[in-house]
C-alpha cells in the first residue's frame, strides 16, 4: 500500500505527497499532459523536442541542471504519445530548490535561438542513433502508420521524419509551451521523508502564483476508424535475420479490457514458461526471439507480436505457427494455474515497483493522470478479477483477422 | 486559499547541509559448506533478493563463450527437473532468476516475494548444485546467442566497444578476448560440464541476501545454499592474463554510409584498490561522468554533435580501463575527436574553478545517497565492492577523500593518467 495525500491549488495544479521515512533522497515527479498525439501531422516530434528545450533555461534561471547539481540532485525526463514526464531526486534538505526550479520552468521559459538550434541537432542525432543507424531501428516508423490512418499515434514520438525537427521554429515552440505547459495541465508528486504541511506551503509559495498562459481547450483527437481489412507491408533491409511484426488495435486504457490484453500478452510471452517462448523458441526452434506486448497508450493502443526468425525458416511457417498460438488462446479456455501464474507475476511486479521513492512518485503521478492515484494500490485487485472466460472473449475480439496489421521485415541476404 | 506574494525567484533557496548516511556493513554468516553469506536488512516491502556469486567469469575460461554458457544454462535443467518445469515454478511464483556474467564473476540472482522463498530457495540450491546442461538446451542457447551477436555487430557502438576491449587488454588474453561468429560452433557440453565442476564451488563463491529478512529466510539460506559441495577441482587453472601494453594511436574501422560514427578513447588504468582512485573518479566525473560534464556541455549542449557522450572507469579484479564513448554525427567525426582532446588537455593545463569543483562534489554526494535507496540498490552496491575484496567502508572512505580534493590535486592526477600518447583513439564509421 502506498499512502498519499492529495490537494489542488487554485490555479488547477494537482499535488500528491507520499511519505517514506526510510529513504535518504526525495523524489519529485511532474507530468504534463501533452505527448506526440497532440502534434500536428506536419510538425511531428515536437513534444519530445520540447522536452529537451525545457532544460535550456527558464525566465529566472539560466540553466536548469547546474543549480540542481549544486544541490546534489539528479534528473531526467521522457516523452511518449500521451504525456511528458520530468523527474528528479534530491537530498531531503535541499527539496525547496526543486520547487524553485520546477516552478520557474512552468512559469515561463527563456530559451535562446542557440539552444533551439543545438537541441534540434541533438534530437536529430538521437533520431539517427536509435531509429536509423542500427538494425531494425525503423520498425516503428513503418508499423505505426500501417496500423493508424487517422489518429496521431500514426507517428512515433521521435517524429515522422528528421525534416520536421529541422524545421521547428521559435514561434512553434512558444505556441506549444503556451498551450500545454499550464498548471492545470500538470500533476506534481513528491515522495520521501517529507511532511505534507511543508509540501503544501512550498507548493503554494512556488507554484501557487503561476497563472495559466492560455485557456486550454478540451483535446479533440481524431478517432481511429474501425479497421475493416487486414493490412500488410513488406520491406527489405540490410539486417541479419528476417523479422515479423503483427499489430492489432485495442480499446483505450480506461477500458477494463486493458487488464485482459495485458494478461494475454503475458500468457503468450512473459517469462521462459510462456507459450510462445516454449513452443516457438524451445520446441520448434523457429524464432530466436519472440515477444507479445501492449503499448499501454491512453487512446486505442496496439497489441504487438514481434519476432526474429531463425535462419532457414520460411516466413509462412513462422507466421502460421504464431497464428496457431493465437487461435489456441481463442479456442480453449486458459488453464486455471496458467492464469494464476500470470496474475502472480503482475502482483509481484507491482510490489517491486514500490521499492524506491522515485518509482513511487512516478507511479502515483501516472495513475493520477489516469484519473486517480489510488488506482496504483488497486491494480492488483483488477488483475485478480480477470477470469478465464474474459481472456477468451477478449482474445477472440482482439485477434480478428480484419484488424490485423503485419510488417514483414526481410533480410537482404 | 489566500493569495500570497510572489517569491524571490532570482535567488536559489539556500542549500541545506546534506547529512551523510550511516552505512553499516552487512552481518555475515558462514553456511555449512563454508560459503559466506552477507545479510542486508532493508526496506519494508516483503521482498527478498538473493545473489550467489561465483569466481567464474569469462577471464577464467579456456575457450570463448564457455563461462557465459555455463552460467546461463544453470537454469536449463537439473537431474530432477527439466528446463520447462524450472521456468514454470519461477513464473508461477512471480519470481525472477537472472544470470549475469562478467570478466571476473558469474552470478545468479533471485528476486522474489518473501512469502514464496520456501519454494524458491530450494530451487535455487538445486540449480546451482545439480545443473545437468542438456545438449538440446545448449544448442538452442548458442544459436540464439549467435543471432543476437550478428545483430549487435551491425551496431557501430558494439563494434567499437569490442575492438576497444581487444586493443586495450590484448587479443585472446583473459580480459581482452572478443567473440567472432565461429566461436559459437566450438563450444561442447563437455566444456560446460568441466567449467561447472571447476569453478562453481563454495570455496570461491559468496552469497548476499537483501530485503525484508526474517529468521526463516536465514534458515532457508543455510539449508539450501549450504549444501552446494565442491566437486573434484581441476588441479591447475589458467591464471588471469592480459597484456599490460595496450595499443595506442588512432585506429579507424570504416563503415560506408554510416550516419553516425562510434568513438572510443581510453586506456588501461588503476582500479578501486589504488590510492589515486577517488581522485581519478572525480576527474572522470568532471570530464564525462554526469549530465553537466565538460564533454556533454561541449559536444552535445554547445555543438550538437551527439545525443550523448560519457566517460567511465570499468574496474575488474586485476585491472581496469578508462573510456570515453559516444556516437556522433558522421560529418563531424574528426571535429568531435578534436574536441575530446581539447577537453582532456584542459583538465591537464587549467585548474578546475572552485564553482565547478563544488558543483561536482555536491553532485557526487547526492548521487552517492541516491545509489543506496532501497534494498535492491544496497545489494548492488555491496556486490560492486565485494568483488574487489572491499566492503561498505570503501564508499565512505572514497566519498570522504573526494570531498577533500583540491583543484591542484585533480590537475596532477589528470597529468599523471591522461598523457595523450597513452590513449587509444578508436573510430568505427566514417570520417
Amino acid at each position: 500500500m502506498v499512502d498519499f495525500e492529495k490537494f489542488r491549488l487554485d490555479n488547477g495544479l494537482t499535488v500528491l505527497v507520499h511519505q517514506d521515512k526510510t529513504t535518504p533522497v526525495v523524489a519529485m515527479n511532474i507530468i504534463y499532459k501533452v505527448g506526440s498525439r497532440d502534434e500536428s501531422p506536419d510538425k511531428t516530434g515536437f513534444a519530445h523536442l520540447f522536452e529537451h528545450l525545457m532544460f535550456g533555461g527558464s525566465v529566472n534561471i539560466e540553466k536548469y541542471d547546474e543549480p540542481l547539481q549544486i544541490a546534489g540532485g539528479e534528473n531526467n525526463a521522457f516523452t511518449n504519445s500521451d504525456y511528458t514526464n520530468y523527474y528528479l531526486t534530491i537530498p531531503k534538505n535541499n527539496l525547496e530548490i526543486a520547487f524553485w526550479l520546477e516552478s520557474d520552468r512552468m512559469l515561463n521559459l527563456a530559451f535562446t535561438e542557440k539552444s533551439l538550434q543545438v537541441q534540434r541537432q541533438v534530437v536529430i542525432e538521437e533520431f539517427k542513433q536509435n531509429y536509423l543507424n542500427q538494425p531494425y531501428g525503423d520498425v516503428y516508423l513503418l508499423l505505426k502508420p500501417l496500423a493508424y490512418k487517422v489518429h496521431p499515434y500514426r507517428w512515433p514520438t521521435i517524429g515522422k521524419e528528421i525534416s520536421h525537427i529541422e524545421n521547428a521554429t521559435m514561434e512553434d515552440v512558444k505556441a506549444f509551451y503556451k498551450k500545454f505547459y499550464n498548471p492545470d495541465n500538470a500533476i506534481l508528486t513528491v515522495a520521501g521523508d517529507v511532511e505534507t504541511n511543508q509540501i503544501k506551503q512550498w507548493a503554494e509559495k512556488w507554484f501557487g502564483t503561476i497563472h495559466k498562459k492560455s485557456n486550454g481547450k478540451e483535446r479533440v483527437l481524431p478517432e481511429e476508424p474501425e479497421q475493416t481489412e487486414t493490412r500488410t507491408l513488406t520491406v527489405t533491409r540490410d539486417v541479419p535475420q528476417d523479422a515479423l511484426y503483427m499489430a492489432w488495435h485495442m480499446s483505450p486504457r480506461s477500458d477494463n479490457r486493458f487488464y485482459h490484453y495485458d494478461l494475454i500478452s503475458d500468457i503468450l510471452s512473459n517469462g521462459d514458461s510462456s507459450r510462445m517462448y516454449q513452443a516457438l523458441i524451445k520446441e520448434k526452434k523457429l524464432f530466436s526471439d519472440i515477444n507479445a506486448f501492449i503499448t499501454g497508450d491512453l487512446d486505442k493502443g496496439l497489441f504487438i507480436v514481434s519476432g526474429k526468425l531463425n535462419n532457414g525458416i520460411s516466413m509462412d511457417e513462422a507466421e502460421s505457427t504464431v497464428e496457431h498460438e493465437l487461435q489456441k488462446i481463442q479456442q480453449q479456455l486458459v488453464d486455471k494455474r496458467e492464469l494464476e501464474k500470470v496474475i502472480n507475476k503482475v502482483e509481484s511486479n507491482l510490489v517491486f515497483s514500490r521499492l524506491s521513492a522515485l518509482h513511487k512518485a512516478m507511479n502515483l503521478c501516472y495513475y493520477e493522470m489516469l484519473g486517480d492515484a489510488g488506482l496504483f494500490n488497486r491494480e492488483a485487485e483488477k488483475y485478480r478479477a480477470v477470469t478465464r472466460q474474459d481472456i477468451q472473449n477478449t482474445a477472440r475480439e482482439l485477434f480478428a483477422p480484419h484488424r490485423k496489421n503485419t510488417l514483414y521485415y526481410l533480410s537482404k541476404k | 486559499m489566500t493569495s500570497i506574494a510572489s517569491p524571490d525567484r532570482k535567488q536559489m533557496p539556500r542549500p541545506g547541509t546534506i547529512s551523510p548516511i550511516n552505512l553499516t556493513n552487512p552481518e555475515t554468516i558462514l553456511l555449512p559448506n563454508k560459503m559466506e553469506a552477507s545479510i542486508i536488512r532493508a526496506g519494508k516491502e516483503p521482498i527478498t533478493r538473493v545473489d550467489v556469486v561465483f569466481e567464474a567469469g569469462s577471464a577464467y575460461q579456456n575457450k570463448k563463450l564457455v563461462a557465459g554458457s555455463t552460467n546461463n544454462l544453470l537454469k536449463e535443467g537439473t537431474s530432477e527437473k527439466s528446463s520447462a518445469v524450472i521456468a514454470e515454478i519461477l513464473d508461477y511464483h512471480g519470481a525472477y532468476l537472472n544470470t549475469q556474467i562478467n570478466k571476473d564473476t558469474a552470478s545468479v540472482t533471485l528476486y522474489t516475494l518473501t512469502k514464496h522463498l520456501d519454494k524458491l530457495m530450494p530451487l535455487l540450491g538445486e540449480i546451482i548444485s545439480d545443473a545437468v546442461f542438456p545438449e538440446k538446451e545448449l544448442q538452442i542457447y548458442l544459436d540464439r546467442q549467435k543471432q543476437q551477436f550478428l545483430v549487435n555487430i551491425e551496431k557501430v557502438r558494439y563494434r567499437a566497444s569490442m575492438e576497444f576491449n581487444q586493443m586495450i587488454f590484448g587479443a585472446d588474453s583473459a580480459y581482452g578476448q572478443i567473440l567472432c561468429e565461429e566461436d559459437f560452433s566450438m563450444v561442447t557440453r563437455e566444456d560446460i560440464i568441466g567449467f561447472y565442476h571447476d569453478r562453481f564451488r563454495p570455496e570461491t563463491a559468496y552469497v548476499i541476501i537483501s530485503g525484508n529478512i526474517t529468521d526463516e529466510v536465514i534458515e532457508l539460506t543455510e539449508k539450501h545454499l549450504g549444501n552446494l559441495s565442491g566437486q573434484n577441482r581441476a588441479s591447475d587453472y589458467n591464471p588471469i592474463t592480459y597484456s599490460t601494453v595496450q595499443e595506442t594511436g588512432e585506429k579507424y574501422f570504416e563503415r560506408n554510409g554510416a550516419m553516425q560514427s562510434a568513438l572510443r578513447v581510453g586506456k588501461q588504468i588503476i582500479n578501486k584498490t589504488h590510492p589515486d582512485f577517488p581522485a581519478l573518479q572525480m576527474v572522470n566525473t568532471l570530464l564525462g561522468g554526469y549530465f553537466g560534464s565538460r564533454l556533454m556541455s561541449n559536444l552535445r549542449e554547445d555543438k550538437g554533435y551527439t545525443y550523448g557522450i560519457n566517460s567511465f572507469i570499468q574496474t575488474y579484479k586485476h585491472a581496469a580501463y578508462f573510456a570515453i564513448a559516444t556516437e556522433v554525427n558522421a560529418d563531424y567525426t574528426e571535429a568531435a575527436m578534436k574536441e575530446i582532446d581539447i577537453e582532456i588537455n584542459r583538465l591537464k593545463s587549467t585548474p578546475v574553478s572552485n564553482e565547478e569543483l563544488k558543483l561536482v562534489k555536491n553532485y557526487l554526494f547526492g548521487n552517492f545517497l541516491k545509489s543506496f535507496d532501497g534494498p535492491l540498490a544496497l545489494a548492488e552496491r555491496f556486490r560492486a565492492v565485494k568483488d574487489a575484496g572491499l566492503d561498505f567502508s570503501y564508499y565512505t572512505r572514497s566519498i570522504d577523500a573526494m570531498m577533500k580534493l583540491t583543484p591542484e590535486q585533480l590537475m596532477k592526477i589528470a597529468n599523471k593518467y591522461f598523457d595523450r600518447e597513452s590513449l587509444l583513439h578508436l573510430i568505427v564509421g566514417r570520417k
